[in-house]
């Protein structure tokens, strides 16, 4: 829509008598409303091609027939365009338009959620007629129709303006939504009566201008007058999505997308939108618990921070590494730095307990990139990234760039699941070696960007550094980037200082001496406590069992580790282990600042109270530090001011990646077993988060077709993987986005990452237990 | 006690057959008042008294939770929250019913906006005014308080009872 000509040619067009001129190929629509008139319409979006779809938005023009009537949501300004918006002859239509829609719409506004913030009532209270001349019985649709797991449409409702289903055309490139039938009984439903199963549902609630598609979470929960809007960002993943939370007294009731133009583009995935749910999910940790007599028992606060001193100085001298920090706010991760280095006095801190190994591109030597320059790039590298899965808003611009850009898609499975793209396929341990065969073009493109989650290894990271491109990191910590500048890494001092600075850091911080030597990284920690090298182990927000590459590694280092101190929003499997749980607050519950993958501070608003137990992890920090004899700033604010005071390094240190940190690929029947981001199979907040139980299923094996045949498996079919490790159900997926040779778990499902290296897959019975035949064994061909 | 004037003392002697007289006056009039609350004096036709929540002649509630009473209520005294009708035993006809409806007595100035917002019929100001109860608590009503009885389940003495 924004051509950018370097100088606008303008066009004199009169509007109700006055004169106004308007760049060239601006709408009437557009014109109209910026000199500040009025015009209904329902079909015209800002961000939709025009359709003319409705008719409503009808002003008079004058032409040498005489008054025309034109829709000016279609009709671009013309030189010497006379324009009446408001002459009887525009009324008159705009009037006539309305009734007609009316005609088979229900009028049930007192049963309907968009009752109050609804363009038609608005508009037929502003332009349309007051009765009724329809006396014939209207035409009965469906009602309440269930076409996915958040969207409900009312048939009855709908005035065909086709903004959802231009939407799912034109940004989604999905065609989830489109028109059935003609004439009177045209309607709207999903393309074969399926299930809605995009991830971008939610965003049809808030285009539809009526009540026809609404949200099943918001449904019949409050009226727009109850409602009191606070801005806040998303905290889902690392883009940092602008949202307004909506809160019926204390209740959150809804998120709607606040747009940010830098960040968003007025987007939000379902998972965003719908993921308010832990606010008051039941499984909410309430109070902090200490093991007694191998049981965890409920204890208060002062007496569970007091077991967490005692056992940090009973194991205290074997060693205390902290795990964690990406899911905080800035300030809280700046706090459990100087919590772990000034108090607990060790460098064994690392938030990496996933695959990512690396936030910002500057810590690996590359040039940090803007959302927006997405828009502007000519030729884009996805490498071995599902941004659909990983940042889903994101993907919708790479998806818009790829009708305009060069995409090179680079790995074992497509990342862009829309749009056109360049795939390169190739196994993991190749990607460093794609990735250099890329440097000539890379070099050769004008603006070229380099879209890359850290999941890999150091040769990658050199190889996507050497490219020399920008880099955008979409990776799978909400606030990855922030725990990074707030120096969460065992060799990293806050704002990218090197160890070298201790002495700058230690002043800051009161002048208690920091230990120097660099500490270990979140492999080696594991490592250490499954050696039984470490004495205490504290996990903040973080649970390695569902989230590191080598999950038998963080199994055997939880079982071993003699002091384990759990800080979450859940009991997750590895609270199951903990020495002492500590109830903290999650999303929507505290105030402070998130860093999102391109380096954009961004203020988050405390909307709810959260369980009545459960305290800040600020808060929980200052306690600790407090029994430990230290003091620590205590509120965001006062963190926030020292941790601006002290600021970047003035030659930023970069982060080790190192050279290994799976256990290398693990094998399925021939097959490659991938652990890759998958949108709802998380086990951090999804798992507990109601709202998403709808989505979340069974844990999904994704397949690619070829081989599904070739193992006589289908789709839906139940599949018990056998490993060394574990062994998990899961269901078959087809996804032909997958390369042959690959099978692929949803990241964070529990178990997938500890499967060993030797797995099998094995029919499960119609029920889903009873495991029968293995499939290597039913006589058909493998690979 | 000072002493009174003789003259005054006449004049008070004089109040009783006053008195004597006023009552003897109305004793043959027609009695004004009534055995309440035996008796109940009629009110006017549209007498604004305690609220109803009505029902339809089926039974299903008229209430459907849209809480247009609340918006229109200049004394924040209704709380309406609504739900989605279980479809095997729906409690008003179509999607949805207010399955909270609160209205805080003490608060209500019986202004009546609430029925005249109402678009089903729902809310309805009774003649009824026995507004009384032993505890602040008692004034705040809720759905099963308002609610007429349902002709399905109820018998002619269990609304009497109420």
């Amino acid at each position: 829509m924004s051509d950018s000509a370097p100088a606008p040619q303008l066009v004199n067009v009169t509007i109700d008598g006055a004169p106004y001129a308007f760049p060239k190929g601006t709408l009437l629509v557009d014109a109209v409303r910026q000199v500040g008139h009025p015009v209904p319409f329902y079909c015209y979006h800002e961000k939709l091609k025009p359709a003319g779809a409705c008719r409503v938005c009808m002003v008079q023009m004058e032409s040498p027939r005489g008054p025309m009537i034109v829709t000016s949501c279609t009709t671009p300004v013309g030189e010497g365009m006379q324009i009446q918006t408001m002459s009887d002859g525009a009324r008159e239509a705009r009037r006539q338009v309305l009734e007609f829609l009316l005609i088979n719409h229900p009028l049930d506004c007192p049963v309907c959620d968009k009752g109050g913030e609804c363009d038609l009532q608005d508009f037929t209270l502003r332009y349309g007629p007051g009765v009724s001349r329809f006396a014939e019985p209207k035409i009965h649709r469906m009602k309440a129709h269930e076409l996915g797991p958040f969207l409900v449409l009312d048939q009855e409702r709908c005035i065909l303006c086709q903004r959802c289903v231009r939407y799912e055309d034109e940004v989604l490139g999905e065609q989830n939504l489109v028109l059935h039938g003609r004439g009177d009984g045209t309607v709207i439903d999903t393309t074969r009566g399926e299930p809605y199963a995009g991830h971008f549902s939610g965003n049809n609630t808030e285009l539809c201008p009526v009540g026809a598609l609404t949200s099943q979470t918001y449904r019949f929960k409050a009226r727009p007058w109850d409602l009191r809007p606070t801005p806040s960002v998303c905290q889902g993943c690392s883009l940092g999505c602008n949202i307004t939370v909506q809160r019926r007294g204390a209740e959150i009731v809804r998120l709607l997308a606040r747009e940010n133009a830098a960040v968003d583009g007025g987007w939000l995935c379902d998972r965003g939108r719908y993921g308010f749910g832990t606010v008051r999910a039941d499984a909410r940790l309430t109070a902090p618990q200490v093991r007694r007599d191998g049981q965890l028992v409920a204890t208060s606060w002062d007496a569970a921070i007091d077991a967490v001193r005692q056992g940090l100085t009973l194991h205290g001298q074997r060693g205390i590494a902290v795990l964690g920090g990406a899911r905080l706010t800035d300030e809280e991760a700046y706090l459990l730095g100087r919590l772990t280095r000034a108090v607990l006095r060790s460098n064994d801190l690392d938030w990496r307990t996933g695959a990512q190994r690396f936030a910002a591109p500057e810590a690996i030597g590359c040039h940090s990139a803007q959302v927006t320059d997405i828009d502007a790039a000519d030729l884009i590298v996805i490498v071995d990234t599902p941004v659909g899965e990983e940042v889903p808003v994101l993907a919708l611009r790479l998806r818009r760039a790829a009708a305009r850009a060069g995409i090179v898609d680079i790995g074992p499975e497509r990342n862009l699941t829309v749009g056109r793209a360049e795939r390169v396929a190739c196994a993991p341990e190749d990607l460093a070696e794609a990735v250099r065969g890329l440097t000539v073009r890379v070099a050769e493109a004008k603006m070229p960007l380099v879209v890359w989650n850290g999941s890999g290894d150091g040769e990658l990271a050199r190889a996507v550094a050497k490219l020399g491109a920008p880099l955008l990191v979409p990776g799978e910590f909400a606030n990855a980037r922030g725990a990074e500048a707030a120096g969460l890494l065992p060799d990293l001092l806050p704002g990218y200082r090197s160890m070298a600075e201790a002495a700058a850091v230690s002043e800051a911080w009161g002048g208690g001496p920091l230990p120097v030597k660099p500490g270990r990284a979140a492999a080696a920690i594991l490592e250490a406590a499954a050696r039984g090298d470490l004495g205490a182990l504290y996990l903040v927000g973080s649970n390695p069992l569902g989230t590191f590459p080598d999950g038998t590694l963080a199994a055997r280092a939880l079982d071993t580790i003699p002091f384990l101190v759990v800080q979450d929003l859940f009991a997750t499997d590895a609270a199951v282990h903990a020495d002492v749980v500590l109830p903290a607050l999650g999303p929507f519950e505290k105030t402070g600042h998130v860093t999102n993958l391109a380096g954009v501070r961004q203020e988050v608003q405390a909307v709810a109270p959260g369980p009545a137990g459960a305290r800040s992890d600020l808060d929980i920090f200052v306690a600790l530090a407090g029994a430990l004899g230290a003091t620590l700033p205590a509120t965001a604010a006062a963190v926030a001011s020292e941790q601006q005071a002290l600021g970047r390094a003035e030659k930023p240190a970069m982060v080790t990646v190192l050279d290994r940190f799976t256990s290398g690929p693990h094998e399925i029947d021939g097959l490659r077993l991938l652990v890759r981001t998958q949108l709802y199979a998380g086990g951090g907040t999804a798992a507990f988060d109601p709202n998403l139980h709808v989505v979340r299923g069974e844990p999904r094996l994704r397949i690619h077709s070829t081989d599904a045949t070739a193992l006589g498996l289908r789709s839906g079919q139940f599949v018990i993987a056998e490993g060394d490790g574990a062994s998990m159900r899961a269901v078959i997926e087809l996804d032909d986005g997958l390369e042959p040779g690959y099978v692929a778990f949803g990241a964070h499902t529990p178990g997938a990452n500890r499967m060993g290296q030797r797995v099998r897959l094995v029919l499960a019975g119609e029920n889903g237990l009873a495991s029968t035949v293995p499939v290597a064994a039913m006589g058909v061909n493998r690979r | 006690m000072s002493r009174m004037p003789k003259s005054s003392r006449l004049r008070q002697l004089r109040g009783l057959p006053e008195g004597l007289g006023t009552t003897l006056h109305y004793l043959w009039r027609r009695r004004v008042t009534v055995d309440y609350p035996e008796r109940q004096r009629p009110v006017a036709e549209r007498f604004r008294g305690l609220h109803i929540l009505d029902r339809y002649d089926d039974g299903l509630e008229r209430c459907v939770g849209c809480e247009l009473c609340q918006a229109a209520c200049p004394a924040h005294c209704i709380t309406v929250e609504a739900a989605e009708n279980p479809p095997d035993h729906p409690f008003s006809p179509g999607e949805r019913y207010g399955y909270r409806y609160e209205i805080d007595l003490l608060r209500c100035i019986f202004c009546g906006f609430c029925e005249e917002a109402c678009p089903t019929g729902a809310i309805q100001l009774t003649p009824r005014h026995d507004l009384v109860g032993f505890s602040r608590q008692d004034f705040q009503v809720d759905r099963e308080w308002l609610l007429v009885p349902d002709p399905r389940t109820e018998t002619l003495a269990e609304e009497g009872a109420r």
